[in-house]
Formats: structure tokens, C-alpha cells, sequence
């Protein structure tokens, strides 16, 4: 057969392209699978294994990878986990394959989380107790270390929340305070100002008295107790017990006893605060930071969008104008968003931003209240980025309805107003929705603007609490992408914090998937209304 | 139907009139936004334009024989050194404060300052050299602020036998003193006997750097630089140079490395050290000239960055030696004027006369590092041989010049951008030609969403996974990789040959969605092929380690988040906009234009390529820009991808740094209205202008597009 021939045949070609497409859906089922993967292997209780080497070291911990060993042809070598922070000095240890003597899997071999210094793997001696100490091959061992954990939890819990109380009782001194400070600076007269701090510190020790004195009895309790543990190298060590987190000894575990820690694992990581400068613990505070940022641009986004797409399809005449807005959609669809970030910064903080603290919030200046990134500056740049997807929606939403349901109610009589708001955009709500949700899935993954006006990698408190005025849009707050970017590159422990990046990774990844994938359903009913709207 | 009364249709009416109104503003509101965004965004780029003022203002009384004179930090008045000895603060409002120099014999003979303004060295009456620690405090007396200077004396020496006082340096713990003598210069610091540097004619000008450990000395012929190190305290010579014209005024740039030299000609010449020829020795090096009218009378060098102040018998003007910008003259600069410099935060520029008045300019200069020139032509920095395009934009010491070649952002963002639609643009439209005219149906209501949820993916996840997994896994298997890009294609086309001999009777009965299985079938065997012989490859071509050989042979480093890296990710997060776009653009040709060119005997390949991709082709080209426009402006993946070192290099196996990236790393760092963030300002504006060209290219583009099939469909 000539060449000739079997190119204008084209297998070859067609088969080419067939290629180019199942390389684009094998690239992001790869990058979900991987994802997947890792982020819901990491928090299984894996086994722990002591290992003998030719030297005689001892090491336990997990496994957490291989390699071909260099140095070996055929060989391989595994990466340990063998945390004990605070004594070894580093959390991963090398082992090459060929220096192994020995291998096992003890089933009194615990690991740790802590508050401090990662995990600790080791087989416990004894739990000491403040009168009382319970041995480690008692029967009772594994619950009363249960329990004492627990115990330490609940008074951390409560600690927490008097030092939350603690801290609304200052809130008026530090105003005063800020204001006080910033007259001082500029020279202003403060003998009114200063009795006011004076006598509102007062009042602040009066009542903070109660809430220290139970504080220190707390912080007492919660010095007591200690579980002497050993290395695998036999070293002793009295780890106190509120500084353990969560013990487990998986190598003695039923599948559902260690199916109860996956799930408890997960639990702590969607519901709990971050531990260790972000590597360990939870990421709340990120999803509450995007859920509550994305739930302002949304307020921000929809009416503004859908103003603009009823513009275009019901109110203007296809002219040089409407031709303008279409081209700015477009361009606001198409400029990086790093653009929209530093207009942001440029526009909303620095100017609007400053204009607002200086003239409302003069007395506390230079220290800036508007002036600096914050949550509503961060959702109010997202929601100019967002409006092109919510119009093109409701535009769709909006050409679904049949002209003649419009044509039926102007001829009964009805305004366009009237007709607008009691059957065209009741028809076209799903259009609606469909951007809302897009919006808030394209809001939800956007990073590069946040950086610029208001995301931080740890916001000392939420946007939202039990202070007035409650919602605070002039706070910081925390995001899912950026804490990926964060504990991904800037963290002090990027190879440990890993896996828990790739568990945000999924989280991020779900949040974005549903969306869409609740946005695609809702399009697809509305494509076919709108097949029957055009017959 | 009391409903309709007349009060409540007009009602209704108005309600309907004024939503109509609301509406159309609030359509309106997205151009408006669009419009606003890019005038700010310039407006906020326009002061780097302007090259600044110099406005006159309220001048001080100095009191008799004035010698020099110097500014406080806020410019609330001047302090000026009498030949009586004594500090006179004058406080523009009139209320002064004198504080004598105890100890120096009046009257003074001469004075000089040196360039932080902190030592003051004079010599009085009976020819003794003495030298000053100088401070202005602010200070409160019964509710006014006030200016006190204080004076605190840090060494006396007999000054018998010495020319005149050239400069003062070093600190206060060892100050430094130089003077001209007969031969050349002398000298002095702490309680060591002067010693004295020949130089053939007596040094003309001098400076001392604020370490006290480099002295420049120019004499009528040449220019030398000493070091003053070690306990011995022995003047060494680093470099000299001779000189075309004898210098009439020397100032050391903050951060001691450019000395400037004025001549009688009118030139200022700014000589930096730079590593000579043969290894270890080091030479002089007229980095700059500076021309001007009429000769060079006296220099000041700002005390904040690059500028100095270049003084001559018909006036003075200000000048920059990174942007070699010569501009700016001080209006009615008196011609009697004895001594000139700037204030401590170069906010302002003072002149002391003769005639006891001091004169004072308000500077507003705030971006004199960036021009047209430093942001796009190469600069010749200090410590730079030759001028290079460099993007650094801050350093680790006050005296740091700013680096701001946009030059090295902008193709490190075009660099990432087409190495991305390298990878992308064949593949997104390979695949939007093969969903659209081959792929069984069955396969669209797959896709579609699959990639759709591709574009969704944000962009952060795909940059983490590129850096912290691709990255390494690339590193380590680059030849493979590399080889299966190129073997891919052509193990699909062998498949695809060898299918063709394939029984008729076979090929007969293959249904798309058979041809599908055969094409995975062909890329997994090809896969396989390459991955068994990879290591092959690398081991005979490249010596077993491809970064080695790269480094060997090519002189190439190998970085581990480099180009390919970057093709690879933002090649993912383009695919799906080429590909939605140029699907649209193919599902757009009418299908009775398909139809016929089969109905006439073409193969479906033969359709598509005469039919089908010429009429799309004018929405396959809005779609690749569309997705070059996503690329340029992509940041979380360049960002944790690239490693983000500006430097200007076209090999794949390097990094680089965006215009994006650049604006996410350092906008937040940038104090607001300062150079950095104004310069950032225009990148982000930069990209908004490349991005909106692109874009409405490309919607002109479907527009019409859609217009003419329009009428074919109907």
C-alpha cells in the first residue's frame, strides 16, 4: 500500500488523535488517582516494624516508601518513619534492604501523636498516674491510657474556652489600648484616654480573677500523668499524657479497631485546629476560611451577574453597547487573576481600605483596621473575577425559557418587570444556580489573588465568632489552596507535612469536583429544556 | 377589579420603568468595572513616569562666616557650623539653639562632614584637626518640639603641615580624617601617627567609605583607590587609573562601591572596581559619564539610594546613576552657594551661601531607579562589568540597588507559556478534532465532562503535584520521558500502518468504539517499549546520568523545576480551555459541509482535513490564543513549579520566573507607592494588556466565525 493511499485512508491520523484525547483523560484520571491514593492511605493505621540492622541499631516505625538502592544493583531501600523528633533530630530514616537482619512487628509497640515534636513510636512501660501507676502488661493498660487521654482532652477543651472568655474580656482593653498607643504617637492629649484604659483594666482583672484561679488549677491537672515509653533503642522517656493526642497500637488491631482510627484520623483532620506550624492536626479553619470567603463573593457575584445577563438578554438591543459589555466579560474571563489580585490590593486595601481607616478608624492608625488584606477584600476581588461565569450561565438559564411563555404574559397584560419576576427568572433559576455553584468552585480553588489581599497560613482566630459584631470582614483568614501552597513549599518540614498536604489536596479536590459535577447536572437538564424551547 | 385602579397601574408602571433603569446601570456595571480596573491600574503605573520636582521653599537665616551646614531627619530645621565654632540650630520659625564646639578655637579655618553626616571634622585657629560626633535630637520643652544638636569630640590632632581637609569617615568608634598635603594626601585616625599616601601632586578630592576601611584619593593625573586595613593601618593600593582631566569634586555613591569624579569639562565620571583581566588583581572602571553645561563645582551624594546632586557655577541639578538619568534642576540655586546636600531622607535638598542664607528645595523623586531604560534596556549595575538585564528587586542592606529589568520576567513568562502550548496545543486539538468527527457518541458524553472537570482542577493541586511529584519523577527519568514524547506518535502510526494490513475482512467489522481499544492497546505496548528501553538509552547515549552528561557536554545545568516541568503542568491546565474552545469551534461547521465531502467518496480523515479544519481554523487560532493567554497569566503553577529564579535562559532545563509569580511573591511585600510596587503594578497592567489583545482577538474571531455558518446552517 503507498504512503499516498494510507494517508488519505487517515487511520494513522484518527488514531492519532484518538491518542492526544486518552493522553488528556489519562493525565487527570493519573493525577485523581494519585491523589487518592496517598491521601487515604495516610491515615490507615499502618504497621509498625522493628528492625535489626547489621550494626545492631534498632529502629521501629512505618514504612513510608522505597527506592532502588543505589548502591546495590537490584536492591531496594525503604524510607522508615521513625519520628522520636526531639531525640533522633530527624523524622525519616533510609534503611537499605541488604542491612537488615532482622524484622517484625511487635504488637506492643505503640505510636503517639503528640501536640509537640511529631509522633513517637516506642513500647510503653507504665502509665504514671499522680497517685497511682498502671503497668504496661497490666490488663487494664490500654484503657486507662485511653482514659487519661481523654481526660487531658476535656481539660484542654476547657482551658481553650476560658482563654476564648479570657480574651473577650480584653477585647475592650485592647481597643482602648490601640487608641491610646496610637494618640500617644501622634502627640494628642491621653489624661482622658488613660483613666478610661485604667478603669477598664480594673474591671478586667476583677473578672478574670475567678476565671485564673481556674485556669492554674486546670494547667496543674494537666501537668499530672506521664507514660514512660521506650525507644527502640531502649531509651526511656516520660511523655506526659496532655501531650499525647491519640495513642495506637496497630499491630495488635482488628480491621474495624483500626477501620474506628481511619475514620477517627479523618475526623481530626476535617474538624481540628492545625498542630506544628500546619503539618499536623486539622485543617478547619482553611475550610471555614473558604467556605465563609466563598459565601460572601457569592452575595457579592450573583446579583451583580445576573443583573448583567438579564441586561443583555432581556432589557438591551444588539448594538455597539451590548457588544462592549460582551467583550468585557470576556476579558474579565480571560485576565489572569493575578490581575484581579493586585487590583485588589491596589484598589479595594490600599485604597478603599485606607480611605475607610482613615476615616473611621483615624484613632487607631498607623496600625491599619481596612487597610490590609481581609476576608471581604479577598471576596469582593473574587467576585469581579467570578462574574463572567455566573452571567454565561443565566444567560443560559435565561435563553431556555420559551419565547412564548414571555409573549403569553406580556399579552395578559403583565410589565416587563412583572413578567421578568414572576416567570422568566423562576424558569431560568437553575441557570442561575448552575453559575452560583461555578462560581463558588472557581472561587473556591483561586489562590494567587488571595495571596495579595488577605490569606494568611494562620489566622489567630475566625471571620466569623461569638464577639460583636460577630462577622468580622476586616479579619485575615485562612484558605484550602493556600494551605496547600503553604505547607507544601514553605513549611519548615515539607517531606513530613507531605501526605497531609495531598489529604488537603482531596478535600479541595472533592469540594471542586461535587460542585462541578452538581453544576453539569443542573446545565444538562436546562440543554435539554432548552432543545424543547427552541422546537 | 378594584385592582387596576388608575393609582396602581401607574404604580406598576413606574416600578417597571425604574427596574428597566436599574438593570441597564447594573449591565452596564461590568464594562464600567473593566474600564475602571485598567484606568486604575494605570493611574497607579503614572508616577513612574515623572521624574520628579524640586519646589523652593522657605529658606533660614545662617549666622556669620558660615562654614557647612546640615538638615535634621524631619527637616524642621538647619544646623549650621559658624567659624565662631558653634552649632547654630536654626529653627525655621525663628527659635534656635547654639551649642559650641568646646575646645575649638575660634575662628575655624575650615570644615568638612562626611557622607552619613555623623563626624564633623574641622580645623581651628591654631591649626589643630579635631573631629566630632554630631547628632540632632528632637527634644520637648513645655509642649514644643525642638531641635539639639549635640557635638561630642572623638579625636584632636595637631594639624601642622596639612593642606586642606578633604574627608571625613569611618565611625565613631575610629573615625577617619583625610587631608591633602604636598605630595598627596595624609591620613589620620585615632591616636596613630598620620601617614602619609604619595601620590606625585596633592590629592584634590577624597572619600572615605562608611566603614572607614577604603579610601579614594584623585589627584591632577590619576585615581586611586587604598585599603586601610590591619592593626599596622598601612594604606594598600587596590587599583588606579589614570585621568584625562584633574578632578574638581569627588562623592562616594551610598554603598561605597561608585565613586564619582567632576571635572573642569563638565563631565562626571562614576568609577566602580571591577576583577581585572588576569585573575586576583582588579582595576578601575568609568562605569558611567554624566555630561552637563560648565564645570563640575561640587557633588553630594544622596543619603538614600543612586542620586546625587551635581553642582556647577550656573545652578545644580540632580542626578541617578542606575537609570544614568541627568535631570532635574533646582530652580534659583543661588550662585554664591559654598555647601549643598540633601536631607537625611532625600526628601529635600538644602544650599548654603555665602550671603548667610540657607536655601531649601522640596524633592519629590520618588522613582528615580526606573525609567524606560532600567525596565527594558540592559543596565550596567555596580559590580557588573557589563550591562545585563537583571531582576533583583530587593537586598539585604539599605544601600542595595534595585535591580528592575522587566526583560528577564517577560521571557521567563513567554518562555513557560510556549513550552506549554508545545505540549498542549497539538494535544487539545488532536483531541477536539477527534471527539468531534471521529469518536464513537457514546465517548462525547464522557469526555466532555471529564475535561470540563479538567479545566476545574485548581490550579494549585496541579502545580503541587507537578513540583513535588512530576518534578522528581521527571529528574530522574528525563530520557524517558523525553524519548516517549517523541516515540508515541510514531508507535501510533506504526500501529495504525500495521493495522492496515490487517484482513479486510477485520478492518470491515471495526466500530469506533473498537478502533478506541487498539489505540490504548498501541499507546500501552509503546509505553512499555519505551520504558524497557529507556535505561538503555540513558546508559549509552548519556553515560547512565543525563544531568551529568548535560552539564558535560553541553555546559547546561540541569535544574530539578525547570521548563519542562512547567510545559508539562500548565500544558494540563491549558488543554481543557483548547480543547472546549476548538471543540466548539468544530461542533460550529455545519454537519451538511461534512456530510457532502463524505456523500462525494472522502475518507472521514479526508473530510476533516479539507472541510472540517479549514472552516474551523479561524476557531482552532482564537482557541490556542485564548490558551496562551491562560498561560501567561497562570500563577500558582509557575509559582511552585518553576523555582522561581529570575534569570534569562532559553534552555528547557532551567527555571524561571513569570510575571505572575513575580507580582504573587513580592506585591504583598512591596510597601504601597513605593518603586517595587508601582513596577509590579505595571507588570500586572503588562499583563492585562497581552491578555486583553489576546482575548478580543479571539472573540472577534468566533464572532465572526459564527456569523458566517450562521447564515450556511440556515
Amino acid at each position: 500500500m503507498s504512503v499516498r493511499r494510507f494517508l488519505a485512508v487517515g487511520t494513522a491520523q484518527r488514531w492519532l488523535t484518538a491518542a492526544a484525547l486518552l493522553l488528556a483523560l489519562a493525565m487527570i484520571v493519573g493525577l485523581v488517582t494519585v491523589v487518592v491514593r496517598v491521601a487515604a492511605g495516610f491515615f490507615w493505621p499502618h504497621p509498625l516494624v522493628e528492625l535489626v540492622l547489621a550494626d545492631g541499631t534498632r529502629l521501629l516505625g512505618e514504612e513510608s516508601g522505597r527506592d532502588v538502592d543505589p548502591a546495590v544493583a537490584g536492591a531496594t531501600r525503604v524510607r522508615i518513619k521513625v519520628g522520636n523528633r526531639e531525640l533522633s533530630g530527624a523524622d525519616f530514616v533510609w534503611v537499605r534492604e541488604v542491612e537488615v537482619k532482622e524484622r517484625s512487628e511487635p504488637r506492643d509497640a505503640w505510636l503517639l501523636e503528640r501536640r509537640e515534636y511529631g509522633t513517637f513510636y516506642g513500647t510503653p512501660r507504665r502509665l504514671e498516674g499522680p497517685r497511682s501507676a498502671v503497668d504496661a502488661t497490666a490488663p487494664g493498660f490500654a484503657a486507662a491510657l485511653a482514659k487519661a487521654i481523654d481526660e487531658a482532652a476535656g481539660r484542654f477543651d476547657e482551658e481553650r474556652a476560658l482563654l476564648a472568655r479570657a480574651d473577650r474580656l480584653h477585647a475592650p482593653v485592647a481597643r482602648l489600648q490601640a487608641r491610646f498607643n496610637a494618640a500617644t504617637v501622634a502627640g494628642r492629649d491621653t489624661t482622658a484616654l488613660k483613666a478610661e484604659l485604667d478603669a477598664a483594666r480594673a474591671r478586667e482583672q476583677e473578672a478574670l480573677a475567678p476565671l485564673l484561679e481556674r485556669l492554674a488549677g486546670l494547667r496543674a491537672a494537666l501537668a499530672e500523668g506521664a507514660l514512660v515509653i521506650a525507644t527502640a533503642g531502649g531509651e526511656e522517656k516520660a511523655i506526659p499524657v496532655s501531650g499525647i493526642v491519640r495513642a495506637v497500637a496497630p499491630n495488635g488491631l482488628s480491621t474495624p479497631a483500626k477501620l474506628a482510627v481511619y475514620l477517627a484520623r479523618w475526623w481530626e483532620f476535617l474538624a481540628g485546629a492545625p498542630r506544628e506550624s500546619n503539618t499536623e492536626g486539622g485543617i478547619f479553619p482553611a475550610i471555614f476560611g473558604t467556605a465563609l470567603m466563598v459565601l460572601l463573593m457569592t452575595v457579592a457575584v450573583v446579583p451583580l451577574g445576573v443583573v448583567t445577563a438579564v441586561y443583555l438578554n432581556e432589557y438591551a438591543r444588539d448594538n455597539a453597547f451590548t457588544a462592549a459589555v460582551r467583550l468585557a466579560l470576556a476579558n474579565l474571563a480571560g485576565v489572569p487573576s493575578i490581575v484581579f489580585g493586585a487590583f485588589g490590593l491596589a484598589f479595594f486595601v490600599y485604597t478603599v481600605g485606607g480611605g475607610i481607616d482613615r476615616l473611621f478608624f483615624a484613632d487607631t492608625l498607623p496600625t491599619p483596621t481596612f487597610g490590609t488584606g481581609g476576608i471581604l477584600w479577598a471576596s469582593l476581588t473574587l467576585a469581579l473575577l467570578t462574574v463572567p461565569v455566573v452571567v454565561v450561565a443565566t444567560e443560559e438559564g435565561l435563553q431556555s425559557v420559551p419565547q412564548a411563555v414571555r409573549d403569553g404574559a406580556r399579552a395578559l397584560g403583565a410589565t416587563r418587570w412583572q413578567t421578568l419576576r414572576r416567570v422568566v427568572l423562576p424558569y431560568a433559576a437553575p441557570g442561575i444556580l448552575t453559575g452560583a455553584i461555578l462560581a463558588v468552585a472557581r472561587g473556591a480553588g483561586e489562590v494567587a489573588p488571595l495571596m495579595l489581599t488577605g490569606v494568611v497560613k494562620l489566622a489567630p482566630s475566625l471571620a466569623l465568632d461569638g464577639t460583636a459584631p460577630f462577622l468580622h470582614l476586616d479579619r485575615k483568614f485562612m484558605h484550602l489552596g493556600f494551605h496547600i501552597y503553604d505547607v507544601g513549599f514553605q513549611s519548615p518540614n515539607v517531606e513530613a507535612a507531605k501526605p497531609m498536604v495531598y489529604a488537603t489536596v482531596l478535600v479541595l479536590l472533592v469540594l471542586v469536583v461535587l460542585l462541578n459535577v452538581t453544576a453539569i447536572v443542573l446545565r444538562t437538564r436546562l440543554r435539554r429544556r432548552l432543545k424543547r424551547a427552541v422546537v | 377589579m378594584g385592582n387596576f385602579t388608575p393609582s396602581r397601574l401607574r404604580r406598576v408602571r413606574l416600578v417597571d420603568r425604574l427596574v428597566a433603569g436599574g438593570i441597564t446601570a447594573g449591565g452596564s456595571l461590568v464594562l464600567l468595572a473593566v474600564a475602571f480596573l485598567m484606568v486604575f491600574l494605570f493611574a497607579q503605573t503614572l508616577p513612574l513616569l515623572g521624574g520628579g520636582t524640586a519646589r523652593p521653599q522657605s529658606s533660614a537665616t545662617a549666622p556669620d562666616a558660615p562654614l557647612l551646614a546640615f538638615e535634621d531627619d524631619f527637616r524642621e530645621g538647619v544646623i549650621v557650623l559658624g567659624a565662631d565654632g558653634v552649632l547654630h540650630s536654626a529653627r525655621l520659625d525663628g527659635a534656635g539653639r547654639t551649642v559650641p564646639l568646646e575646645g575649638a578655637r575660634p575662628p575655624l579655618r575650615e570644615a568638612v562632614l562626611d557622607a552619613a553626616g555623623r563626624l564633623l571634622a574641622i580645623r581651628d585657629a591654631a591649626d589643630e584637626v579635631q573631629v566630632w560626633a554630631v547628632r540632632v535630637k528632637v527634644g520637648w520643652e513645655s509642649g514644643e518640639r525642638r531641635l539639639e544638636p549635640t557635638a561630642r569630640p572623638l579625636l584632636r590632632r595637631v594639624g601642622a603641615g596639612l593642606g586642606r581637609l578633604l574627608a571625613a569617615g569611618g565611625d565613631v568608634d575610629a573615625p577617619v580624617v583625610v587631608a591633602a598635603t604636598a605630595s598627596g594626601a595624609a591620613v589620620l585616625r585615632g591616636s596613630a601617627d598620620a601617614v602619609e599616601i604619595r601620590l606625585g601632586t596633592p590629592a584634590a578630592v577624597a572619600a572615605i567609605s562608611r566603614d572607614g576601611r577604603e579610601l579614594w584619593l584623585g589627584a591632577a593625573r590619576d585615581l586611586s583607590v587604598f585599603r586601610l586595613d590591619g592593626e599596622a593601618f598601612s594604606p594598600a593600593l587596590v587599583a588606579a587609573v589614570p585621568l584625562r582631566r584633574p578632578p574638581t569634586a569627588g562623592a562616594l555613591l551610598l554603598g561605597d562601591t561608585t565613586m564619582l569624579l567632576g571635572d573642569a569639562g563638565g563631565e562626571v565620571t562614576a568609577w566602580q572596581v571591577v576583577a581585572g583581566a588576569v585573575a586576583g588583581t582588579r582595576m578601575l572602571d568609568a562605569a558611567a559619564v554624566f555630561t552637563g553645561n560648565g564645570p563640575v563645582v561640587a557633588l553630594a551624594p544622596s543619603p538614600r539610594d543612586k542620586t546625587f546632586l551635581v553642582r556647577r557655577p550656573g545652578g545644580a541639578e540632580l542626578a541617578h546613576l542606575t537609570s544614568r538619568r541627568v535631570g532635574l534642576e533646582l530652580p534659583s540655586f543661588p550662585a554664591d552657594a559654598v555647601q549643598a546636600g540633601f536631607s537625611p531622607r532625600r526628601d529635600g535638598v538644602f544650599a548654603l551661601t555665602a550671603a548667610r542664607v540657607v536655601h531649601r528645595w522640596r524633592l519629590e523623586v520618588p522613582h528615580p531607579e526606573a525609567t524606560a531604560g532600567t525596565l527594558f534596556l540592559p543596565v550596567r549595575y555596580e559590580g557588573f562589568t557589563e550591562p545585563e538585564f537583571v531582576w533583583q528587586s530587593t537586598g539585604g542592606s539599605g544601600s542595595f540597588e534595585p535591580k528592575l529589568s522587566l526583560v528577564p520576567l517577560v521571557v521567563g513568562t513567554f518562555k513557560g507559556a510556549l513550552y506549554a502550548l508545545l505540549f498542549s496545543a497539538p494535544c487539545a486539538l488532536a483531541a477536539a478534532l477527534y471527539l468531534s468527527q471521529f469518536a464513537p457518541s457514546r465517548l462525547r458524553t464522557v469526555a466532555k465532562p471529564a475535561i470540563e472537570l479538567m479545566a476545574a482542577l485548581p490550579s494549585v493541586v496541579v502545580g503541587f503535584l507537578a513540583a513535588l511529584l512530576l518534578a522528581p519523577v521527571l529528574e530522574r527519568h528525563v530520557v524517558g520521558v523525553l524519548t516517549a514524547f517523541v516515540v508515541l506518535p510514531l508507535g501510533v502510526i506504526a500501529a495504525a500502518a500495521a493495522w492496515e494490513q490487517a484482513p479486510l475482512a477485520w478492518r470491515r467489522r471495526l466500530r469506533p468504539r473498537g478502533e478506541l481499544l487498539l489505540v490504548v492497546g498501541a499507546l500501552a505496548a509503546t509505553l512499555a517499549t519505551v520504558a524497557a528501553v529507556a535505561p538503555t538509552v540513558e546508559r549509552v547515549l548519556f553515560a547512565g546520568d543525563f544531568s551529568a552528561w548535560l552539564l558535560a557536554s553541553a555546559g547546561v545545568t540541569y535544574d530539578q523545576r525547570n521548563a519542562v516541568v512547567v510545559g508539562f503542568a500548565l500544558g494540563f491546565a491549558v488543554i481543557p480551555i483548547i480543547f472546549t474552545l476548538a471543540e466548539d469551534a468544530f461542533s460550529n461547521v455545519p454537519p451538511s459541509l461534512v456530510s457532502a465531502s463524505l456523500a462525494l467518496g472522502a475518507t472521514r480523515w479526508q473530510a476533516a482535513r479539507t472541510v472540517a479544519i479549514p472552516a474551523a481554523s479561524p476557531g482552532l487560532f482564537a482557541a490556542v490564543m485564548t490558551g496562551l493567554g491562560r498561560a501567561v497569566g497562570e500563577t500558582m503553577i509557575v509559582l511552585m513549579a518553576t523555582g522561581n529564579t529570575p534569570i534569562l535562559s532559553l534552555s528547557p532545563f532551567d527555571g524561571m520566573r513569570t510575571m505572575a509569580a513575580s507580582i504573587a511573591v513580592e506585591l504583598p511585600e512591596a510597601a504601597f507607592g513605593d518603586t517595587l510596587y508601582r513596577v509590579l503594578i505595571l507588570t500586572a497592567l503588562m499583563l492585562f494588556a497581552m491578555t486583553f489583545v489576546i482575548n478580543t482577538a479571539a472573540v472577534l474571531i468566533s464572532t465572526r466565525l459564527r456569523k458566517r455558518f450562521g447564515r450556511l446552517a440556515a
